[in-house]
């Protein structure tokens, strides 16, 4: 037994070593590449991964590198890219969302990049990869919500929210306790500030100020007069209960399919199962109220790993590879949303996608100020607090205020 | 609690009442087995039939559905057999579980022993420390883990990261845990009189661990190994962070990039994947199954 | 008792055996020191000192002994010290560190990262290249101006002279060959691209240019941005002309003049106790802590409780080995299987108050005693009881398979005679099960419970899944829920509920006060473990 024990001891303690020690064969090797083992290696997310293997497969041909392709999730930008990056074991080039910019950029994980050709571009998708006077990526879709409508129940797109009410005031006119049974007019689901933001800056309200430099972290703006309002608005429209409680993300689209909500604010990553569901929609803008309702943008693009040593070659790669007319189409026929190249824009001719688009022409890039993260959980809380609680719509926005502004100050002394 | 050991009342004689007569008893305990059963099944399985739902519901959304969907398809099964290297990844899961448990359960039962069998010194800080240790939220020491892979893997690609050698070895590292104090337990279950006499009688070392206390102890052995499979087949956050092969995925990890995204997650191939999934270990827990609750007569135990 | 047999075990060992030992032991000691050497050379030194640590134990265990017991610990204790440990002191580490998103990198990183950026200063110029390349593989550039100007031919550092009247042309006036050079053509040039170095300046003097990163075939006269000072520990910005000084205590580089104005990217540096001071007088502990700390320690004990409970029962009722427990069995080890990301959300559904199964039953339930609970009741997401006793019903769900499979294990440690010995002295069930089955069971599961207790203590992702520690807490100074554990509220505060800033020393700091006060718990619990065990000896 003894024996036995000391050879599986050894064993043991030589798979902890023995790396070490089969190195001294190897020296002379370069380290391996734990990214995948190709000269250029890209992130993506899963659904533009074959698009995306197609452009670095002619990049790869006229260049002589070999190109891999990588599945990825946002959530890796976040996870993965600031431990893997500095290791080495980055990729040359992955895909993010605007709004993680300002964690990369002062994680000194992505390098600033030249576009060639920014007027190729939406402006505000170029504008969304500015951080600092330093452009970071190359944009490839603009993401919005816009406002979605039955149009068997409400045939006119309403303008305003005082027309929406009317409208919900109308349908739920005969509800009873049986939810089942019930139609509403207008509902939204629980928390979720991204899809209230519309409702709040439609009666003026704002999360940062926005200054000629960007947004404001000093200037908090849930506690602003506009925000207020719309936290009363909606707080009213809850106690006439034109919203039921408890409804999610799921339920709320459930609900629009089946024809027992009206109208839902909801964007084009819903597009496909709405219409598989034969319900009669049509998509138009946000509703007004004190001004126009506007939506956050989303924007998505590639930027370059900072620890790459090919970013001479990642450069050329987006700006004459992935910024081009057939490229840019190819990625929006692989995932199809809202395109940010002024060509494929123009080419495309969804009549949905178009709807949505004009609904965020006047939106507001989600901001990627560091600041923002101290916001989301004050104000999904504020709103859960009105709208499935009841409680008081001015103190409980102003608590939320409050609690942000501490948070900031908090966040800021380190 | 333990002067409570063999010290229940002896009932009067003569008092036998309707309870005792053993004719009832086993009506009642056929009644409190049915109960039990229907009620904890239902609690168990009723969740789990909505995931089947899913995983045949059309829409890729989680809500509005029917426990039997309304238009039931294979189109999800469709996408993940498919469209997705559903097999590589249930092979990885396979492979990755099935050597982490195997080791784990080698390393638990010879630390268990030790702990059981043994007093030296360091023994009781040692027992303490790896249950203390355990206690330790490990959520950060993901960083430190990925450090350390990428240290090994410049001297040694197969156990560095993006290999399934080193994931192994993390598997195998955590599994001087809980896992050694559920064995040690049991191990002091069993009479020191057993080993010692079979010492006397003139066996070696070897053959009282192998002939004598292994089979003895083949229940824990089990449920180690179906704790360890189980845990490594479910994780993906580990393998999430090693690895960037897609074909050297973990099931768990290859069905993470359905719903990876924001507002778009497509919850019907997650859910026929997970289905599926579940079978091998179900598998597993089968064939363990017998070592776990039976394999032993009320003999056996007995010097 | 081991003691006596230990020693007339040892006597059999022959020679050869301890030889073979010492062979076996020589070359171990070898493999690990070269294995150290090698790493404290390339710099690994914390896993080099962990190499040295284990062969040294492995060396002293395998010759006393008296230090048998621990060869049947050694490779759980190596790999265990490596994988376990050593990634926990890293963790504790980090603690004194103000390692984070914006402080991820090391300053040698920043500075290196800093020192290749480029500009383009004021009227210089952009030319169009062509690629030359000579036999030996040298590569040199042909450059044409954008604007007015002569046609340059350079090499990696240096103008290259040539005769313009003795080259010939092609059609767009580029030379077909300068001295060795020839000329490639686009596709060759794309090709050889690779083997210039992204920072490779060609040319020199005033007009010295470096290949564009964003177009193929130009070339401009960039100048390096930023220059590291060594003498002044500062990084100069040559653009802006502003001079960045390193500040080692907060791992930045700070304009002296404005505080606020800094590099942007930070690196690690050692900041002591700071982070610890920082928790300590942070607006957490002014805020809901108290109560979010008792439905802490709630859950996590009623969510063993519970799961033991039920775990128990099912093993005890189904305890025979016959098919139809087998199958009962496989259906209640079904939660299990499935991961819980999706598992929780069909949760949430069956819960949810306006079309969930589970709270329809509850209201028909309720209407069946005539109340009339109305759209929405029970409120399980609003109301601070209903979504605990939801959670707490969820959570039970998910860990009693576990606890099944340890007491179906753990009851085949309660010898058979032991029963028989109570049903002679005529025990009924409950007796034999609380004087015996119980303690014994104990014996073996009770450090699970302990473990269970922590790992729900900290169970993060079923609260984050479930609700996302909802309902909110009204009017409290920082945002809180009524099912956030302190783990999740700490999240919320100091990762800004995921996808902001990751303060990774913050973090690691909070850890270790979350760990001390488990630690105690543990401890303290720990001791009462080692008065059972003495007594399970005993049986």
């Amino acid at each position: 037994m003894k024996k036995a024990l000391l050879i599986l001891a050894v064993l043991m303690l030589s798979m902890s070593v023995l790396p070490v020690v089969v190195a001294q064969d190897t020296e002379e090797e370069e380290a391996p590449l734990e990214r995948a083992d190709a000269d250029f290696v890209v992130w993506v997310d899963s659904n533009y991964v074959d698009a995306m293997q197609e452009i670095g497969d002619q990049f790869a041909a006229d260049f002589g590198v070999t190109v891999a392709v990588q599945e990825s999730t946002l959530g890796d930008v976040d996870n993965v890219i600031p431990v893997a990056a500095p290791a080495g074991q980055g990729p040359d080039v992955f895909f993010t969302a605007h709004d993680k910019l300002g964690n990369l950029v002062s994680g000194g994980l992505v390098a600033p990049i030249e576009i060639a050709n920014p007027d190729g571009f939406a402006e505000s998708a170029v504008n969304a990869f500015l951080y600092n006077g330093d452009f970071y990526g190359i944009p490839f879709s603009i993401e919005n919500i816009a406002f979605f409508r039955n149009v068997d129940l409400v045939p006119e797109a309403p303008a305003t929210w005082d027309e929406v009410v009317a409208i919900s005031e109308e349908l739920a006119a005969d509800n009873g306790d049986n939810f089942e049974e019930n139609s509403y007019g207008f509902v939204r689901q629980g928390g979720d500030p991204y899809h209230f933001f519309p409702i709040q800056t439609a009666f003026g309200g704002y999360v940062f100020g926005l200054t000629e430099e960007g947004y404001d972290p000093t200037d908090v703006g849930i506690g602003s007069e506009g925000s207020l309002a719309a936290a009363e608005f909606w707080a009213n429209y809850v106690e006439e209960g034109l919203q039921p409680p408890g409804v999610d993300w799921d339920l709320l689209h459930a609900m629009f399919e089946d024809g027992q909500a009206a109208m839902i604010i909801t964007g084009p990553w819903a597009l496909d199962r709405i219409r598989e569901s034969g319900v009669n929609y049509a998509i138009s803008d946000l509703p007004a109220e004190t001004e126009s309702g506007k939506p956050f943008l989303g924007v998505w693009g590639f930027v370059v790993n900072s620890f790459s040593e090919q970013q001479m070659l990642a450069g050329i790669f987006l700006n004459e590879y992935v910024a081009t007319d057939e490229s840019m189409m190819a990625l929006y026929e692989a995932n199809k949303r809202g395109p940010a190249w002024n060509a494929t824009i123009e080419a495309v001719d969804d009549a949905d996608l178009a709807a949505i688009t004009s609904a965020g022409i006047e939106g507001l890039a989600m901001p990627a100020i560091p600041a923002m993260a101290q916001v989301w959980t004050a104000w999904t809380d504020a709103i859960n607090l009105i709208q499935e609680q009841g409680e008081d719509p001015d103190a409980t926005f102003e608590n939320a205020a409050e609690q942000i502004e501490t948070l900031i100050a908090e966040s800021q002394e380190n | 609690m333990s002067s409570q050991i063999a010290v229940a009342e002896k009932p009067k004689r003569g008092e036998t009442s309707f309870l005792e007569d053993p004719r009832t008893r086993r009506a009642l305990n056929i009644a409190i087995k049915t109960i039990v059963g229907v009620i904890v099944l239902t609690y168990a399985v009723f969740p789990v039939l909505w995931t089947i739902s899913a995983a045949f519901n059309p829409t890729s959304s989680l809500r509005g559905q029917q426990l039997i969907p309304a238009n039931p398809t294979l189109e999800n099964f469709r996408t993940i057999l498919e469209d997705e290297p559903f097999f590589t990844w249930l092979w990885n899961s396979i492979k990755l579980a099935t050597i982490a448990s195997l080791a784990g359960g080698a390393i638990t039962t010879l630390s268990a022993y030790a702990f059981s069998r043994y007093r030296f010194w360091g023994r009781g800080t040692m027992l303490g420390g790896i249950l203390l240790i355990q206690v330790f939220p490990n959520l950060l020491a993901m960083v430190a883990l990925y450090a350390l892979l990428l240290t090994i893997g410049q001297y040694f690609p197969e156990f560095g990261l993006n290999s399934h050698g080193g994931l192994i070895l993390i598997y195998a590292g955590g599994a001087l845990g809980f896992n050694v104090w559920l064995m040690k337990g049991f191990f002091d279950s069993i009479p020191r009189d057993l080993d010692e006499s079979a010492y006397v009688d003139g066996a070696s070392q070897t053959v009282v661990f192998f002939r004598i206390i292994l089979p003895l102890v083949r229940p824990m052995i089990a449920v180690v190994m179906v704790l360890s499979f189980f845990g490594v087949f479910g994780d993906w956050f580990l393998p999430n962070l090693m690895l960037t092969d897609e074909s050297l995925y973990p099931l768990m990890l290859g069905l993470q990039t359905f719903i990876g995204t924001n507002y778009a997650q497509n919850w019907g191939p997650f859910a026929a994947g997970a289905v599926l999934g579940a079978i091998p270990q179900l598998i597993v827990y089968f064939t363990l199954q017998d070592w776990i609750v039976g394999g032993l007569t009320a003999g056996s135990v007995k010097g | 008792m081991a003691t006596n047999t230990t020693e007339s075990r040892q006597k059999s060992l022959s020679v050869f055996n301890i030889g073979l030992r010492y062979l076996i032991l020589a070359i171990l000691a070898a493999i690990g020191s070269i294995a150290a050497i090698q790493l404290f050379t390339d710099g690994f030194w914390q896993l080099g000192i962990m190499i040295v640590v284990i062969t040294v134990f492995f060396v002293i265990i395998f010759i006393r002994p008296d230090a048998e017991p621990l060869r049947w610990l050694s490779p759980g204790l190596a790999l265990f010290l490596v994988f376990v440990l050593f990634p926990l002191v890293s963790t504790i580490a980090f603690a004194f560190t103000n390692y984070g998103t914006t402080n991820g990198l090391t300053k040698p990183q920043v500075i290196r990262q800093f020192e290749q950026r480029r500009y383009a200063a004021e009227g210089s110029l952009s030319y169009t290249y062509t690629m030359f390349q000579n036999a030996a593989g040298d590569i040199a550039l042909w450059l044409v101006p954008d604007g007015e100007g002569d046609a340059l031919f350079v090499s990696e550092g240096e103008n290259l002279s040539f005769q313009s009247d003795a080259i010939e042309y092609d059609d767009s006036g580029i030379p077909v060959e300068i001295g060795d050079y020839v000329a490639l053509n686009r596709a060759d040039t794309a090709r050889t691209l690779q083997q210039v170095s992204d920072d490779a300046t060609f040319g020199e003097g005033e007009h010295a240019v470096q290949l564009s990163r964003a177009r193929f075939g130009v070339a401009s006269e960039l100048s390096q941005r930023y220059t590291y000072d060594e003498e002044q520990d500062a990084l100069i910005d040559n653009q802006m002309g502003a001079t960045y000084v390193a500040d080692d205590s907060v791992g930045f580089f700070i304009n002296p003049e404005n505080a606020e104005e800094r590099i942007p990217v930070g690196y690690q540096v050692v900041i002591g106790f700071r982070n610890f001071e920082r928790f300590l007088t942070s607006p957490a502990l002014r805020g809901p802590l108290v109560s979010i700390l008792v439905w802490n320690f709630t859950f996590a004990i009623l969510s063993v409780l519970f799961a033991f409970v039920l775990g128990l029962i099912v093993a005890l009722t189904f305890s025979e080995n016959t098919w139809l427990n087998k199958f009962l069995k496989l259906g209640f080890i079904l939660p299990w299987t499935i991961p819980n990301v999706i598992t929780i959300l069909i949760w949430n559904g069956l819960w949810n108050p306006l079309d969930g199964a589970y709270s329809k039953l509850i209201s028909d339930i309720a209407q069946f005693f005539g109340a009339n609970p109305g759209v929405g009741w029970p409120p399980i997401y609003n109301d601070a009881t209903w979504a605990r006793v939801a959670l707490l019903v969820t959570n039970t769900w998910f860990a009693f398979p576990y606890f099944m499979l340890i007491c179906s294990g753990a009851l085949k440690s309660i010898p058979s005679d032991l029963y028989e010995a109570a049903m002679i002295d005529g025990a009924n069930v409950w007796q034999r099960f609380r004087s015996m089955t119980l303690p014994l069971l104990l014996l073996t599961v009770g450090p699970l419970l302990i473990g269970s207790f922590a790992t729900n203590f900290n169970s993060f992702q079923v609260i984050y899944l479930f609700n996302k520690g909802g309902p909110p807490i009204v009017g409290v100074s920082t945002p809180a829920g009524h099912t956030d554990l302190l783990i999740s509220y700490v999240y919320k505060l100091s990762f800004g509920g995921g996808g902001g800033q990751q303060e990774f020393g913050y973090a690691a700091a909070i850890t270790i006060i979350i760990f001390l006060l488990l630690a105690a718990i543990t401890a303290y619990n720990l001791r009462f473990m080692n008065i059972w065990e003495e007594t399970g000896e005993n049986v």
